[in-house]
């Protein structure tokens, strides 16, 4: 399948590199966002590859600003690199350009590390145009839209899918991005593709491929083979943030949380895009702390009742925290 | 201000069996009729000019005619409050925003959490207690509505009062109310008692607990004065208090406790008799009574116990409910008739 060159995602353009290269995160990603003729003028962003034979280096010049799983980001004023020893990407801000440097070891086929330094990369560029990412699953209900946030393993993909049977539209399962114009906060869609595990799979009828099974013990499936639900690409009205735990009690609990404990946890959950170094970092802070402002927020531990009853479950959930679907 | 509150005991049912019930209802659930609700506001309005209703029970939602109840209060420009125990509050909600005057006017619902986890508030109330009151709690964010806690302490709880106050504060409550267990005059006051030296302390961590939280934290009648000469809200008139049989009783407290049958001195009058005009001077001549035989009392030395120093346990004592000594309680048992042969209750 032939995809298009220029994408506006979230309004923001994209170019993406003339050539096809298996395993691109941005294929899912960008898949639903329309095609922009950009004629002669340039995109907002511009995504570049380059080869090597030769591992890429770890850049010495620059100080490194947050490490995430196997990669380590850099950074200086208009620039950062994120490397994994063998790939890197660069992002140059001044240029808006996002290269990505690919060593000839992962052949085309793009490993499960660079797929998610391409995620990174390309949140730490979005924030150029005040777009900001969420460690979070967003799922809408009509005017409503819940966010459930909170770090991995806390049961945000299992919660989504078990809300999605009552629900409207989907923002993302993974992270969710958003902008705040200084007065009210709109969400924006990631559609990348999400991981479930086996129990979670069996709960729900999803078929997975076993041999797709990751070192995580999951299984990545594209959004729209999921969900029920269209795609939404943003939402702005009321927002509800759900800080999800697994407690393996038989029924799930809903509790309010405080503001200010709801800010803890969502800079938890941003610890990687708000460290010290990496820009646009006390905007990014301002928006967090209006998005809780704004919001509800709640603390919902998890029951098993979700997983054996999702439909009636998520809808007492959902009634918990005031949205009657 | 005198004549500010008039509240209601709507109803005698409740889902619960908490062990520090003061009811004792009969047999048969009992409801008080709308259009006496209806009339008592009005009499209430038109010369006591109060501007407040509240509503207790049982649990008052479970009145069949809770919504039209509401409504009275509110088309006569009552603002409301009500206690409940949290359960089902989907309804709650539902009927609250069924009309949103109901809304516009409650001024907060006062739900009841008797302990800071689920096992120690579900051991007091029933199982699935807690979770039904954390669902509420959830609701009341959600929906913007005001809420606050009332926590009834005693030894099966008294351990986590702050922590209970650190929750309802976490949880969002405008303020946690600590209220002194009197005696039931069932089996679990023997489990449930403090005693009057214990309950001193447990004063001094409220007041302790009040300066270090944001919320509010209410101390209501009945803990320890040292002035025994105490005149409480109720007793000054600020609150009318219907019981769920039509009658103006002293306070909340007397409502459905059980009681020396040959001893009435505490029952005002039966609105079904008289008017809430009659009824309050009635109520004047009581208080009055009470007031000068208490005086004499003390004139006389007559309060020796420590016990006497808690205004609400003196009142119980005085007129024959079940009430503290230093060796635990005394007065008249309680009969739980409904408990020994459950009856269905609406809802």
């Amino acid at each position: 399948m032939n995809l298009p060159r220029f994408v506006s995602f979230h309004d923001v353009v994209i170019e993406r590199p003339g050539e096809s290269l298996d395993a691109d995160a941005f294929d899912a990603l960008f898949r639903p966002f329309e095609p922009q003729n950009c004629g002669n003028s340039r995109a907002d962003i511009t995504i570049v590859v380059e080869h090597r034979k030769e591992p890429f280096p770890v850049p010495s010049d620059l100080p490194p600003i947050f490490y995430f799983g196997h990669v380590q980001a850099y950074g200086a004023d208009d620039v950062s690199v994120i490397s994994d020893r063998y790939s890197r990407l660069d992002l140059r801000f001044d240029k808006k350009t996002l290269t990505m440097g690919l060593c000839p070891q992962s052949e085309k086929s793009l490993p499960g590390v660079t797929q998610a330094m391409q995620h990174l990369g390309l949140g730490l560029m979005l924030r150029e145009y005040g777009i900001f990412g969420l460690h979070a699953a967003g799922i809408c209900f009509g005017e409503h839209a819940l966010l459930l946030i909170g770090d991995c393993r806390v049961g945000k993909t299992t919660t989504t899918l078990a809300l999605s049977v009552h629900a409207t539209g989907f923002l993302g399962d993974d992270r969710v991005l958003f902008r705040n114009d200084g007065k009210t906060t709109t969400l924006f869609s990631y559609p990348r593709e999400f991981h479930v595990d086996d129990e979670t799979a069996k709960a729900f009828a999803l078929s997975v491929d076993p041999s797709a099974r990751s070192m995580e013990g999951k299984y990545a499936l594209a959004p729209e083979h999921v969900f029920r639900v269209p795609h939404q690409p943003r939402h702005r009205g009321p927002i509800t943030l759900l800080f999800p735990t697994i407690l393996g009690d038989d029924t799930s609990l809903v509790v309010p949380m405080t503001k200010a404990r709801a800010y803890g946890e969502l800079l938890v959950a941003s610890a990687l895009t708000s460290v010290q170094g990496v820009r646009h970092r006390q905007e990014n802070l301002d928006g967090l702390e209006r998005l809780v402002n704004e919001g509800r927020t709640f603390e919902v531990h998890l029951g098993r009742d979700l997983l054996q009853r999702p439909e009636q479950a998520s809808k007492e959930l959902l009634r918990a925290v005031g949205v009657y679907p | 201000m005198a004549g500010d509150w008039i509240t209601f005991e709507l109803t005698d049912r409740c889902q619960l069996t908490c062990k520090h019930c003061l009811r004792d209802p009969g047999k048969r659930p009992t409801d008080l009729p709308l259009p006496l609700v209806r009339s008592s506001l009005e009499q209430a309005k038109c010369f006591l000019r109060s501007f407040h209703a509240a509503f207790t029970g049982g649990e008052p939602v479970l009145h069949p005619e809770f919504s039209a109840i509401l409504d009275a209060a509110v088309d006569l420009d009552y603002t409301w409050h009500m206690v409940t125990n949290g359960q089902r509050f989907e309804r709650v909600i539902d009927t609250l925003l069924e009309r949103p005057l109901r809304k516009e006017k409650l001024t907060a619902l006062t739900i009841s959490l008797d302990g800071a986890d689920e096992a120690t508030h579900d051991a007091i109330r029933s199982p699935g207690s807690y979770r039904e009151v954390m669902k509420a709690a959830s609701l009341c964010m959600a929906h913007e509505i005001p809420f606050a806690f009332n926590t009834t302490l005693h030894a099966k709880n008294v351990h986590q009062l702050e922590s209970m106050g650190l929750l309802a504060s976490q949880l969002g409550a405008d303020r946690i109310s600590f209220i002194l267990f009197s005696a039931t005059g069932t089996k679990h006051d023997a489990e449930l008692y403090l005693s009057a030296r214990q309950w001193r302390n447990v004063m001094d961590r409220i007041d302790r607990l009040a300066e270090a939280l944001t919320i509010r934290v209410n101390i209501p009648e009945g803990f320890h004065r040292k002035q025994p000469w105490h005149v409480c809200a109720p007793f000054t008139g600020q609150q009318i208090h219907v019981d769920v049989h039509g009658r103006v009783i002293l306070c909340c407290q007397h409502a459905g406790i059980p009681r020396d049958p040959n001893d009435n001195r505490d029952i005002v009058g039966s609105l079904y008799e008289m008017n809430l005009a009659e009824a309050c001077r009635r109520f004047l001549g009581i208080v009055h009574r009470f007031q000068e035989d208490k005086m004499l009392a003390m004139e006389r030395g007559e309060l020796k116990d420590d016990w006497d120093y808690f205004p609400c346990n003196y009142c119980m004592k005085y007129f024959g409910k079940p009430y503290w000594t230093s060796e635990g309680a005394a007065g008249p048992s309680a009969i739980r008739a409904r408990r020994k042969k459950r009856l269905p209750v609406l809802g």
